[in-house]
């Protein structure tokens, strides 16, 4: 029953992602699909239309005024993949395929061998079932949730209705979902629509698209929308796009209140589009947009990489980057500025200035990172900075400087000298002993700052002066030689590659899955004792390195990926959850209208406690203190504005603040609404409601909840003027 | 007191932030205010304020962003200030503070005149009670003040003498510098103070943390810094600020009034002159053209400015102190030389020519001496730079030398219309530093000459100087000076904006912002950056900036013409709008995008 909690709620929304995974998971075969079902579905039930999901428990719908109409959504969050098999063959032919068949089949083993209640074969029954279903393209789109909370989702393949009737009555029909979901019942709603239901209520409708597609979703009213995200193209990249993703972060939802302000976004979508190219190699690009406001914003930030630093072929990775605030976050990392002090007392301090420190006196803003394979026991991965310098004879007396401050500072507290000065082939490299500081005896490994000034040839040729910070678990000074010994012939990687760029980063696959491959194979042996890791030698022909790019532009950030192991795998799923985790409080009229109904079945619920033992329903919502704990729950009294509200509630306040005195305001951040002002109890002895002020919304002249747990709307017939007192009518009683 | 001057001040920003173009009220609403006014915020129609703000939200597109009752001043007032709902809008307001001998006694002289036409109902709906004399005590925002029904406004004040005294004081227009109040003149709102006896009551505080603000700086420049605000506080008799707006744009407005003798009167003084002050320039596109005169004393007074930074030098290490004497001497009697100047700033078009011209002319008493002077002055700056020493680790003086080094002066190298020209050169590739792609991007934004400044005599009184453009360039000043050409005065933006600045100006600038932005994307194409993302409409509306005086007295205007208010909103909107559209790619058309 888990399951179906988890179902009723929020991660009813998982659903397509489940599918989706099931397809992947299961491999949905490439063969040509069985001849589809061409008996007309079933026409049992009556065939009037519901236009919203039914909550029986809640008894949300009014029977006296009909819902407000649906406001304009658009998806928060959209994936798109043109064909299934072709996808997976893709997949399969992509040079991580071979990794990525042997991750799904450990699995699908562990996926098939944990069904409660079920055996093996049943759960194959149904994957089968699922492979010879014929090709379809996948449309998901996940919208805002709706005004009760529940979450609002469309899954679109390419099948008639009758055969996507006829495919999901055969996976309700199965022993699997009789055994998952209790009582799950396909039914006949109307020739284009029927409905997916549990004992308790609705979870999803098949509905018609058109006469060779169909729909399963959340809400039986809800569509697609017609310019779903289909991908593109990016200059550099090649093959046919086989999966898409937007994520929508800008407004989806109408929002009556909003103004030129609250209307800004700083990102308005990120998109993603994926493709196997032509040698294999997943072609992939992620797309900020973002209004030219951000893009300036982005560009003070971070700048153009001019310059190339040298990269060992051994290292892991490399990532090359202009950023000027960068310098401040190194040199916090390296140790320098203000000191902590672990006092005798369990507490600690900080002290020192806080100044520019030698680092960011002399690092330009571009700098390249570089993971290095480890050494010993724990072979934790060493990290260099490199970042070119115009005086590496003053950035060594500067960092000695920085160095002596802090040693005395150390000094001066009895406490052994962090900084050491030692020369290492001429080159004097400071190190910091971390243990210096005190409680740090229980830590498993400890990475030291190291820092030192060398030369390097860039890709011209040319000698540059490089300063180097890194950070090792191991001896400060073998890094030191190990650095300087790495060889430097002619077919040496000079990183970033291939002219201008906002930044690369590249990533030696072969070296990280040699590294990997052991722990993740002892991992994964406790999923399925049979699971094992195709060996180094297996995957050094297929697995290349990769490559991530990124452009930076007024209109957005462009990032591409070419490499053998697919992003799209995390960052789909990411954006699903991503889109299912926002909010938005007080940023639409649904929004707000979602806040608005919780905190109506809150206070109903009370206030049936209230009728329970005093024979009435309270009069005022200060009658309710006591049954409802509004000190605990401040937010009880108040309501996030719309941003044109909140604007004139802060004139109104600014101007009368010596009238109302800010000791009883429950939240200073943003204006809001208190409780006295919130709410219009209507009293009677035969009728009660428990509403909103009629000027709350920007959308509803009224919400209410009545006395048998109905909450109504009202909708605004004009726009109503957003300034007007607000002044409490807290009790209108009869 | 805080709160209460949070309380009265808190109206500042509604009253600031507003504008309008009134006729001339100023004067009578400064009439009525009491010959002790020491600091005024003076609104002298709100009528025409409201109405005027009303234009412009209008005239901006701003109705969606300013719904009723935010598209009216009066209207912002009467809905959330109770206490101002009997106000009458065809009245004038001020906030007044009158002379205190101490700054605790500022609170108790702040006064509040507000226009009503029942001043005895509006007080007694502010829930006034009638007291001795005629004044009434009321809670005016939750504080205990006075009030007092006077002709046709109500004055409010912290103390009942300070409402008594502003309702039988009246002439004020008397006692205001007769400069000050003609300068005041047309403004919606105005901000004034009499400088000589505020500062008297803030100085103490001035001088206690003066110090501790400065201490981020280094000594001499802290004592340069103290110089110049002593300078301010000592010479200044008064200064104002103000706002007015119609419908041809915002005028921001600002004076001061100086004390005479002062070295603040002998820096601000300023020769005002009706007659054009870009005559010599060639007409056509400009992205920043400006003129000005310069008062040859206050050009040597301005010389002592530079004392400071004359004593960091010599602090140098290797700086021979008689050289930069020397220099200090060449610039004494270079700067007097010299009695205006104008210029004009504008994007190339020819290939090769770089992306910026710019022509200087500069009048002279004596040009071949200005030409000479500048010479010794350029030689002697590289001599004492050469000079100095670079041996500690971490020093800058090694680049310094080597930009130094590269610069070249020869005069009368060519000759362009038969006049001699001499060649002010920095020679890019003497410079490490500079790597391949810098050069080649320096290239196309200077043009193939590099970065060569072009200084002629154009006659025994005028110094032509160009950079970009190549000879063809500078033979061009050359010639429009020789006209006499005012062909710059009859550009349509500049004669459209021009009529809303004073008369007589001692300086004027006009930005053009279409060309700007144009000139920003060229220089970006030719560094190889992503261009703006907006672009401004071509428009004859150019940012105007004039600056006026006389003896005692001196005023700057900033005009900004509708238009461009509106094409800075638009590109505004623009910046924080949507993302523009994707970049263009293959993006392929997949069957199954088209929707249900």
């Amino acid at each position: 029953m888990n399951a179906l909690r988890l179902w009723k709620n929020r991660g009813g929304a998982m659903m397509p992602l489940v599918l989706t995974l099931m397809t992947f998971v299961g491999g949905w075969r490439v063969e040509e699909p069985s001849p589809p079902p061409t008996a007309p579905p079933p026409q049992t039930e009556p065939i009037t239309p519901p236009t919203t999901v039914e909550n029986p428990a809640a008894k949300m719908e009014s029977p006296v005024v009909p819902k407000t109409e649906e406001p304009a959504i658009k998806p928060r969050a959209e994936v798109l993949v043109p064909s299934v098999r072709e996808l997976l063959s893709e997949v399969h032919r992509s040079k991580g395929g071979i990794l990525v068949r042997a991750v799904a089949d450990i699995l699908f083993d562990r996926l098939t061998a944990n069904v409660d209640g079920m055996g093996r074969e049943e759960v194959l029954a149904v994957v089968d079932q699922i492979r010879s279903w014929p090709d379809s393209s996948l449309t998901c789109v996940l919208f805002a949730p709706d005004p009760e909370g529940r979450a609002r989702w469309a899954l679109r393949v390419d099948w008639p209705l009758a055969e996507l009737f006829s495919r999901v009555e055969t996976l309700v029909g199965s022993p699997m979902a009789n055994e998952l979901f209790q009582g799950l019942k396909l039914s006949a709603k109307s020739e284009s629509l029927y409905e997916i239901a549990l004992p308790d209520g609705p979870v999803a409708y098949l509905i018609a698209a058109g006469s060779t597609r169909a729909l399963i979703a959340s809400h039986s009213d809800l569509t697609v929308p017609t310019d779903v995200y289909a991908g593109e193209t990016v200059e550099g990249l090649d093959g046919r796009i086989v999966a898409a993703a937007r994520v929508t972060m800008g407004a989806t939802e109408k929002d009556s209140g909003a103004t030129f302000l609250s209307s800004f976004s700083m990102v308005t979508s990120v998109d993603y589009s994926g493709a196997v190219g032509s040698n294999g190699e997943w072609n992939e690009s992620v797309q900020v947009r973002w209004p030219p406001l951000s893009g300036m914003g982005a560009k003070a930030l971070f700048g153009r990489v001019k310059h190339t630093f040298f990269v060992p072929e051994s290292a892991f990775g490399a990532l090359a980057l202009h950023a000027d605030m960068a310098a401040g976050l190194l040199e916090t990392f390296a140790g320098f500025g203000p000191q902590m002090f672990v006092e005798d007392g369990g507490g600690f301090s900080f002290v020192g200035e806080r100044a520019i420190g030698p680092i960011a006196k002399n690092m330009r803003g571009e700098f390249c990172v570089t993971l290095l394979p480890g050494n010993g026991l724990l072979p934790m991965p060493d990290v260099l900075v490199q970042t070119r310098v115009k005086k590496p004879d003053g950035f060594t007396e500067d960092v000695r400087a920085a160095t002596g401050k802090i040693n005395q500072l150390f000094r001066e507290r009895d406490r052994k000298e962090p900084w050491h000065e030692v020369k290492v082939r001429d080159r004097t490299v400071f190190w910091r002993d971390a243990e210096s500081q005190g409680g740090m005896g229980m830590m498993p490994l400890v990475l030291r700052p190291v820092v030192f000034a060398t030369q390097e040839t860039d890709g011209e040729g040319k000698e540059k002066d490089v300063a180097v910070v890194a950070w090792t678990s191991t001896s400060p000074e073998s890094l030191v030689r190990r650095w300087l010994d790495f060889p430097r012939s002619k077919e040496r990687r000079d990183h970033p590659v291939g002219g201008k760029t906002d930044g690369q980063l590249w990533v030696n696959w072969p070296q990280v899955y040699r590294w990997v491959q052991p722990y993740v194979g002892v991992v994964l042996s406790v999923a399925s004792v049979e699971a094992l890791l195709p060996g180094i030698e297996e995957m050094k022909s297929v697995l290349t390195t990769g490559t991530v790019n990124a452009t930076l532009r007024y209109a957005g950030l462009t990032v591409t990926h070419r490499g053998p192991i697919p992003a799209g795998a995390v960052v789909i799923p990411g954006f699903l959850a991503g889109a299912l985790g926002a909010s938005d409080a007080g940023g639409s009229d649904v929004a707000r209208e979602r806040y608005a109904s919780q905190r109506l079945r809150v206070l109903y619920h009370h206030s049936k406690l209230f009728k329970k033992d005093l024979g009435r329903w309270p009069a005022e919502i200060e009658e309710l203190d006591g049954y409802v704990d509004f000190e605990g729950n401040p937010g009880l009294l108040a309501l996030q504005l719309s941003a044109k509200k909140q604007w004139s509630e802060w004139w109104k306040e600014t101007m009368e603040a010596s009238k109302k005195k800010v000791e009883d305001e429950i939240d200073e951040d943003k204006p809001k609404l208190r409780g006295d002002q919130l709410y219009v109890i209507e009293w009677g002895k035969e009728r009660w409601s428990l509403g909103f002020a009629p000027t709350t919304f920007e959308h509803l002249e009224k919400m209410y909840i009545d006395q048998d747990g109905m909450i109504h709307r009202v909708e605004r017939k004009e726009a109503v003027s957003t300034v007007g007192t607000q002044e409490a009518g807290s009790a209108a009683k009869e | 007191m805080k709160r209460k001057l949070v309380t009265y001040f808190s109206f500042a920003p509604v009253l600031w932030s507003v504008v309008a173009f009134a006729g001339d009220p100023m004067k009578d609403a400064i009439a009525v205010l009491p010959g002790d006014t020491m600091v005024c915020l003076v609104i002298p129609s709100l009528k025409q304020l409201d109405a005027d703000y009303g234009a412009a939200v209008n005239d901006l597109g701003l109705q969606a962003q300013l719904p009723p009752p935010f598209n009216s001043l009066v209207g912002i007032l009467k809905t959330f200030v109770p206490p101002f709902a009997g106000i009458d809008e065809n009245g004038s307001a001020a906030l007044v503070i009158l002379g205190a001998e101490s700054l605790d006694a500022l609170q108790k002289q702040q006064v509040m005149v507000l226009p009503s036409a029942d001043p005895k109902g509006m007080i007694e709906k502010m829930g006034g009670q009638a007291g001795e004399g005629g004044v009434w005590s009321v809670n005016f925002f939750g504080q205990a003040s006075f009030a007092v029904a006077g002709d046709k406004r109500v004055i409010l004040a912290q103390s009942a003498d300070a409402a008594k005294k502003v309702n039988e004081s009246k002439g004020f227009d008397a006692k205001i510098p007769a400069n000050d109040l003609k300068s005041l003149e047309g403004l919606d709102i105005a901000f004034w103070v009499d400088a000589q006896r505020f500062f008297k009551l803030v100085k103490p505080q001035i001088d206690m943390f003066l110090p501790m603000m400065l201490m981020a700086q280094g000594p001499k420049q802290a004592e340069a810094t103290k110089k110049q605000i002593d300078m301010f506080i000592d010479g200044s008799s008064s200064f104002y600020f103000g706002i007015s707006l119609g419908k041809p744009g915002l005028d921001i407005r600002a004076g001061l009034g100086t004390k005479a003798g002062t070295e603040l009167a002998k820096r601000t003084k300023t020769k005002a002159t009706t007659e054009s002050l870009l005559k010599g320039l060639p007409g056509g596109k400009y992205m920043l053209t400006f003129g000005h005169t310069s008062d040859p004393a206050a050009a040597t007074a301005t010389v002592k400015d530079l004392d400071p930074y004359i004593g960091m030098v010599e602090s140098i290490e290797g700086v021979a102190k008689e050289m930069v004497a020397e220099l200090r001497g060449l610039i004494e009697q270079w700067a007097p030389l010299s009695s205006g100047g104008r210029g004009t700033v504008e994007v190339l078009s020819g290939a090769g020519d770089g992306v910026f011209g710019v022509s200087l002319v500069v009048d002279t008493s004596d040009s071949k001496k200005w030409l000479e002077l500048t010479d010794k002055a350029i030689q002697m700056g590289k001599k004492i730079v050469t000079d100095l020493k670079a041996d500690s680790p971490g020093s800058e003086v090694k680049e310094i030398k080597q930009v130094v080094s590269a610069v070249s002066h020869t005069p009368d190298v060519e000759q362009i219309g038969g006049v001699k020209v001499g060649h002010l050169k920095l020679d890019l590739s003497k410079v490490e530093g500079v790597d391949k792609e810098d050069q080649e991007h320096l290239a196309k934004v200077v043009g193939k000459e590099g970065v060569l400044f072009r200084l002629a005599a154009a006659d025994g009184n005028v110094v032509a100087i160009t950079f970009g453009g190549g000879q063809n360039y500078m033979g061009r000043l050359l010639e429009s000076i020789k006209k006499k050409e005012t062909a710059m005065d009859g550009e349509a933006g500049i004669k459209k904006v021009s009529p809303h600045l004073p008369n007589e100006r001692s300086m004027v600038l006009y930005l053009a912002a279409d060309q700007f932005v144009a000139g920003f994307n060229k220089l970006m194409a030719a560094v190889e950056e992503e261009q703006l993302p907006v672009q401004f409409p071509a428009m004859d509306a150019p940012l105007a900036f004039s600056a006026t005086g006389g003896d005692g007295w001196s005023r700057v205007d900033i005009f900004f013409p509708t238009e461009l208010l509106v094409a800075g909103k638009n590109a505004t909107m623009t910046m924080m709008g949507g993302g523009a559209p994707p970049p263009p790619g293959n993006a392929p058309v997949v069957p199954g995008s088209k929707g249900n």
